[in-house]
């Protein structure tokens, strides 16, 4: 998995990890990140970093909802200073999305992942991670799941 | 009522385009649900279980192998040894989740079942024909270089831990090094 340095061009390894209620108070003092992650505890919430630095560029909270058989993401949210044009590293979202999908299928749940969208930036999933629009939730099982899981886990240029 | 909008003041959304926003966050949902949106919800979730409870024969055995090859690969890429995620015990995961007897796997990759079943006990070290046979087998889903990532941490952790072998070799070794490691 990696993210795009685009100011060197560079692919640089990314990790996800989950972190405790500690770490997400710490984090969320330093205002690194957009919201109130401290009301997150209670759920599932990992950190992307990349190659070398401690700093998070990316947070996740996503909610297991086994009776369901689906992973549900409730939050994500890049570093502020990788919102927008001005940002130094592309990709983390998808590597975020991406990560949830393939526990979904290590939980069994064949890749099943939901996120309730903002109305405007509907549009903007669907055509972005191949998400699939039902009344109330955006989704991706199966297949789609597994291409967002091809697209930011693997690295093409190594493939073959 | 308590909102997820606390750095909403610092930083202004409306300055980015909605594919920039999209990149960047996918927003929490305060919104309280009227009584038509939560009747919805729970038919959304009725029906994923519906869905998922009758799935076919081939959709759960598909899943079952996604779920194997995607446990398999984080395990690999973990720095932890469990002496219970052997090659023997992911192999015969591989072989019971596609409802099959070792047997009929035996044949369908080409080994007697005596050997098979060595290898599903961590009797008999996998050959490098029978992990490409392996990876051919599940159409490549689970890659040779998977089964080959456990069979080396198998062996990383023997290598590290095999004070038996330390004993009997020791008598081979002479005038070891003096410094102080």
């Amino acid at each position: 998995m990696y993210v795009l340095n685009k100011i060197t061009g560079e692919k640089q390894a990314a990790t996800i990890t989950k972190i405790d209620a500690a770490e997400i108070s710490q984090i969320n003092k330093t205002k690194r990140f957009d919201f109130n992650w401290n009301k997150e505890k209670a759920f599932h919430v990992y950190k992307l970093t990349v190659e070398d630095k401690e700093e998070p560029i990316g947070l996740l909270s996503m909610e297991e909802r086994p009776q369901d058989y689906a992973l549900e993401i409730r939050l994500l949210a890049v570093s502020k200073e990788n919102v927008g044009q001005s940002q130094k590293f592309s990709r983390i979202a998808g590597c975020l999305i991406a990560f949830v999908c393939k526990e979904a299928f290590k939980r069994g749940f064949g890749g099943f992942v939901c996120l309730k969208p903002k109305t405007k930036l509907e549009a903007h999933y669907i055509q972005q991670y191949g998400l699939q629009s039902t009344k109330m939730y955006l989704i991706t099982e199966g297949e789609n799941s597994l291409k967002l899981i091809q697209e930011y886990y693997e690295d093409k240029q190594e493939r073959k | 009522m308590k909102t997820n909008r606390k750095e909403s003041k610092e930083t202004n959304f409306s300055k980015f385009t909605g594919e920039e926003l999209a990149d960047a966050f996918i927003f929490p949902t305060d919104k309280v649900l009227s009584a038509k949106e939560k009747k919805e919800e729970g038919e959304f979730w009725k029906n994923r279980r519906n869905q998922f409870e009758n799935r076919t024969h081939g959709q759960k055995m598909y899943s079952r192998l996604l779920q194997l090859k995607f446990q398999l690969e984080d395990y690999i890429d973990s720095s932890q040894y469990v002496e219970t995620l052997s090659f023997g015990f992911f192999l015969n995961e591989y072989v019971s989740r596609q409802d099959k007897k070792d047997k009929d796997f035996a044949v369908e990759v080409d080994v007697k079942p005596a050997v098979l079943s060595q290898y599903i006990n961590n009797h008999r070290k996998p050959t490098d024909e029978f992990i490409i046979r392996l990876e051919l087998h599940s159409n490549g889903m689970i890659p040779a270089i998977s089964w080959f990532k456990v069979v080396q941490k198998d062996k990383e952790h023997e290598i590290m831990t095999n004070q038996k072998l330390r004993d009997e070799e020791s008598k081979y070794v002479k005038n070891r090094l003096g410094f102080a490691y």
